[in-house]
């Protein structure tokens, strides 16, 4: 067997191999090459026949219809004969001519022949549009012939037609007559000249043998294959005349034509008053036929040729770009197995390219069955590793009940080692006696309905160790589709240690909600006491936002009551003094020295009153009314007042170091300087007064000073100079109002700034005040 | 003062209208006085047509029903009533007086002196002033 193959294959092995080596391209190529060749020669062979039969056929229809022409065309053409014959009597030109012979029956005579036509020949035109007579013959009244025109010069006619019979002339008459005149065929047509008495003067006869001219002229025969002849109608026809006596000469039987000739029409031609019975046929050599036929079939033929190369080079270019594609489709796969699967590269057997793919097709079924395999090997093995070092306990059963996976952790928390609880029912080995008749239930549930309250959730319950002691757990179990059958997925964990500590937790809570409850009740209280005090609190805040708007409705009204009660009061006053004036002027011869010292009093204290409701004017400005705050630079200011105080020529007033700008109402500041310069100047007692305006910077304010030399003030005076109309000068002074001081320091304190004084009596006094510098 | 129209006096205070009065006398003025109480009468005489033309008018400001600075808002809304030269004589020194008064285009602002004989330079400096100034006829 085996010796048997190896020499087979030893036979057979250059030429499989050369087989499987061969490009698929160059495979396909010959395939097409050697099936196209065969079937074109198959084609050619069955094609060419059936051509041929289908050629003769339409050759021979063609003919048919040819020959029908044939006869239409004779036809046509005897019939133009006849009519000539008619034409030609009905010619004036030789009516009269006939009319002027006088052919005497009796005298001898001698026919008149001409080769040239006579004159009393029709003209050539008629002849063309219908026949052309090859004799033309003027008959005597008796029948004989007198004068001869013949057309071919030198082709004398027939005896018989120069002595015509009566048959002749009688048949000829009225219609074209087909004459056999020593075994030839004659067409003859005659017409006799009648005088008006209807007497028979001449008579025209025209004649023309029926040989190869007057066929081929009549009929026109122009192609060469194109023959026509006219045939005896006897038993065995043959040839009496035809269009080419060379092909076809007289005689010929036209059995002996058919083998070289196709052979159609041949009609019985006859003609009423016919000597005999001929036929016209149409014949065409079968060695034209056969040239035709050849012509048609190698035209086909050459189209075949050109139309193969080109199918075959376009399924050569198909199969090299298929080729193409599978040869990329090899290079792919084989990087996908290296890349991918991670194969060796591989030597394929050699072979064309559907053999490679096939081969590495295989390769690569291998290789993916292999990697699988790796795979499902490798996800077991991490399957197991996390089974295995799971915390918590696995255990698998099957849909029997039965334990299938038992985890070394199982092992630990139940006692029971991997061998002895694998196959063991697991209701049996881990769960207390009173659960049991529950689980089995859940389990069938959920195997007849597909569903279960137990799976997807965890739970705790008691479980049973080996030594029959009972534990707390913590388990969750899940259904698994295992192929047929189900498997259920236990995880456990032992709680024990969790649930002791969570009782202590427990007891801790209770402890600590009992202190908390306490805690909760004093706070409460507490609470509450707070709630009240705020309540409190909040009633004061009211009764003080209450006071305060009050307070400065009370203040507003106050303003105003200054300033109408001062408006108003200023009034009367002024009456008073205009009126004290006029009596003191008016009556002045009336009053005595006392009268117009009190008058002069009463006018004083109106200017001091006066005085004093400027000063409350003034006081009451400041503040209601306001004026644009402004830069000021104070030493304009403070030449201003000085400007404005005038002091007597006895009094300095200097200013010692530089003055600031400040932002205030320029009102306002120019109102302090010249109230305390002027006080200054008023309460100088000595000759030489003198004044300094001083200013430092103090802590984020100006702090300007006006020191004088003057009489001092008393320290029990510092605080009183500042209240209103309060006035350490007498009474009777009358520019001393006790206003200025206490303008001065509303002033300063509106702008945040201070004031105070500092004095020696008989020495001098400095007056302070601070202005803040922003 | 220039020419012999009267000088229309609207003040309210009876001594005011006796002190104005006098001090003129003093000063030889000798234009008739036209008084009128508060701003409606000064503007009912101003359009009575029989009623000379004042040449000039004496203001108060503090006056009962239409006080000075309203009596202004109208008599400068009228055509021939803003031409008349109003001096304001007040006791007021509140200065929004003075501005309010200025805005509606016074001749002067006097403040009313409490002393008599101040009061008599202050229709003495009117009296020049408005006998020096050119007027329209």
């Amino acid at each position: 067997m085996i010796f048997k193959k190896d020499n087979r294959n030893f036979l057979y092995a250059p030429i499989t191999t050369l087989y499987k080596r061969t490009s698929l391209t160059i495979k396909a190529v010959a395939l097409t090459v050697i099936i196209g060749l065969s079937l074109w020669a198959l084609l050619d062979y069955a094609q060419s026949s059936k051509l041929n039969k289908i050629f003769y056929i339409q050759l021979f229809d063609k003919l048919s219809e040819q020959a029908m022409e044939d006869r239409l065309r004779l036809d046509r053409y005897i019939k133009s004969f006849r009519k000539l014959a008619d034409l030609m009597t009905s010619q004036k030109d030789v009516d009269n001519y006939v009319k002027n012979q006088n052919w005497s029956p009796d005298k001898p005579f001698r026919i008149k022949f001409y080769h040239k036509p006579p004159s009393w020949f029709p003209k050539p035109s008629l002849f063309r549009l219908l026949a052309n007579p090859r004799y033309t013959f003027l008959l005597d009244a008796g029948g004989n012939v007198r004068e001869v025109f013949l057309s071919h010069r030198g082709e004398q006619p027939h005896p018989a037609l120069l002595h015509p019979s009566a048959i002749i002339l009688l048949k000829s008459h009225e219609q074209s007559y087909i004459a056999s005149i020593d075994n030839a065929p004659y067409l003859i047509a005659s017409e006799p000249f009648v005088d008006s008495d209807g007497k028979k003067l001449a008579t025209l006869m025209l004649a023309s043998p029926i040989d190869e001219e007057f066929l081929s002229t009549s009929i026109g025969t122009r192609t060469p294959w194109h023959l026509v002849a006219l045939i005896s109608s006897d038993q065995d026809p043959y040839i009496l005349t035809s269009s080419n006596l060379v092909e076809l000469p007289s005689g010929t039987p036209l059995s002996s034509l058919r083998e070289r000739y196709l052979v159609t029409g041949q009609e019985a031609f006859d003609y009423g008053s016919a000597e005999y019975y001929t036929k016209l046929v149409t014949f065409m050599s079968m060695k034209e036929a056969d040239s035709l036929t050849s012509s048609v079939i190698s035209t086909g033929r050459y189209q075949r040729n050109i139309i193969a190369p080109v199918f075959i080079l376009t399924f050569a270019f198909i199969m090299l770009w298929v080729t193409r594609r599978i040869n990329r489709l090899n290079i792919r796969m084989s990087d996908f197995s290296q890349q991918t699967l991670g194969g060796q590269k591989k030597d394929l057997q050699k072979g064309d390219q559907l053999f490679v793919l096939e081969n590495r097709f295989q390769l690569l079924t291998k290789e993916v069955l292999e990697a699988r395999e790796l795979l499902k090997k490798q996800a077991e093995e991490k399957t197991s590793l996390i089974v295995n070092n799971a915390f918590d306990a696995i255990i698998t059963m099957d849909d029997k009940g039965a334990i299938t996976t038992w985890n070394p952790k199982a092992e630990v928390i139940f006692g029971w080692t991997r061998d002895q609880a694998v196959g063991r029912i697991t209701f049996d080995t881990i769960i207390p006696r009173h659960y049991i008749g529950r689980h089995e239930q859940g389990i069938k549930y959920f195997l007849s309905v597909g569903k279960g309250p137990l799976f997807y959730k965890q739970f705790q319950i008691t479980a049973r160790h080996r030594d029959g002691h009972e534990f707390p757990v913590e388990l969750s179990i899940s259904p698994a589709r295992s192929e047929e059958s189900y498997i259920f997925i236990a995880i456990i964990r032992d709680i024990t240690e969790r649930v002791k500590a969570e009782e202590e937790l427990a007891k801790h809570r209770i402890h600590l909600r009992q202190m908390v409850k306490e805690r909760t009740t004093e706070l409460k209280m507490s609470n509450e006491q707070l709630q009240k005090e705020i309540i409190k609190h909040k009633e004061a805040e009211e009764r003080k936002a209450q006071l305060l708007a009050e307070v400065e409705s009370i203040n507003q009204e106050l303003k105003n009551f200054a300033y109408i009660v001062s408006h108003d009061l200023k009034a009367p006053l002024r009456a008073i003094g205009s009126l004290a004036n006029w009596i003191s002027t008016d009556y002045a011869d009336k009053l005595d020295e006392e009268g117009k010292d009190q008058l002069d009093m009463l006018i004083g204290r109106v200017h001091r009153m006066n005085a004093l409701i400027n000063g409350i004017l003034e006081y009451s400005r400041v503040g209601r009314v306001k004026e644009e705050k402004v830069r000021v630079n104070l030493i304009e200011i403070v030449t201003e007042a000085i400007e404005m105080i005038a002091p007597p020529e006895n009094i300095e007033i200097t200013v010692k170091n530089k003055l600031p700008a400040v932002i205030c109402e320029r009102t306002r500041i120019l109102e302090v300087f010249q109230n305390l310069l002027s006080n200054a100047v008023r309460y100088i007692d000595k000759p030489e007064g003198m004044i300094t305006i001083a200013c430092a910077e103090d802590n984020g304010f100006w702090r300007f000073s006006v020191s004088d030399n003057g009489q001092g003030i008393d320290e029990k005076y510092f605080e009183k100079i500042f209240q209103i109309f309060q006035t350490l000068a007498p009474s009777e002074t009358p520019d001393s109002t006790g206003v200025g001081l206490t303008l001065v320091k509303k002033i300063i304190t509106m702008y945040g700034g201070k004031i105070w004084v500092e004095s020696e009596p008989g020495k001098g006094s400095t007056f302070f005040f601070t202005l803040p510098k922003e | 003062m220039r020419g012999k129209r009267p000088i229309l006096l609207v003040e309210d205070d009876d001594v005011d209208v006796m002190t104005v009065k006098r001090a003129l006398k003093e000063i030889h003025v000798t234009n008739r006085v036209e008084v009128a109480k508060n701003g409606e009468e000064a503007l009912e005489y101003l359009r009575d047509h029989i009623k000379e033309e004042p040449c000039i008018i004496l203001l108060d400001i503090n006056m009962p029903r239409m006080n000075g600075i309203e009596f202004l808002k109208v008599a400068k809304q009228d055509d021939l009533l803003k031409m008349i030269p109003v001096v304001v004589l007040t006791t007021s020194r509140e200065e929004q007086d003075k501005v309010e008064s200025f805005k509606l285009s016074v001749a002067g602002y006097m403040v009313k002196p409490v002393d008599y004989q101040q009061f008599v330079d202050v229709m003495r400096t009117i009296n020049i002033y408005w006998t020096l100034s050119e007027m329209p006829c």
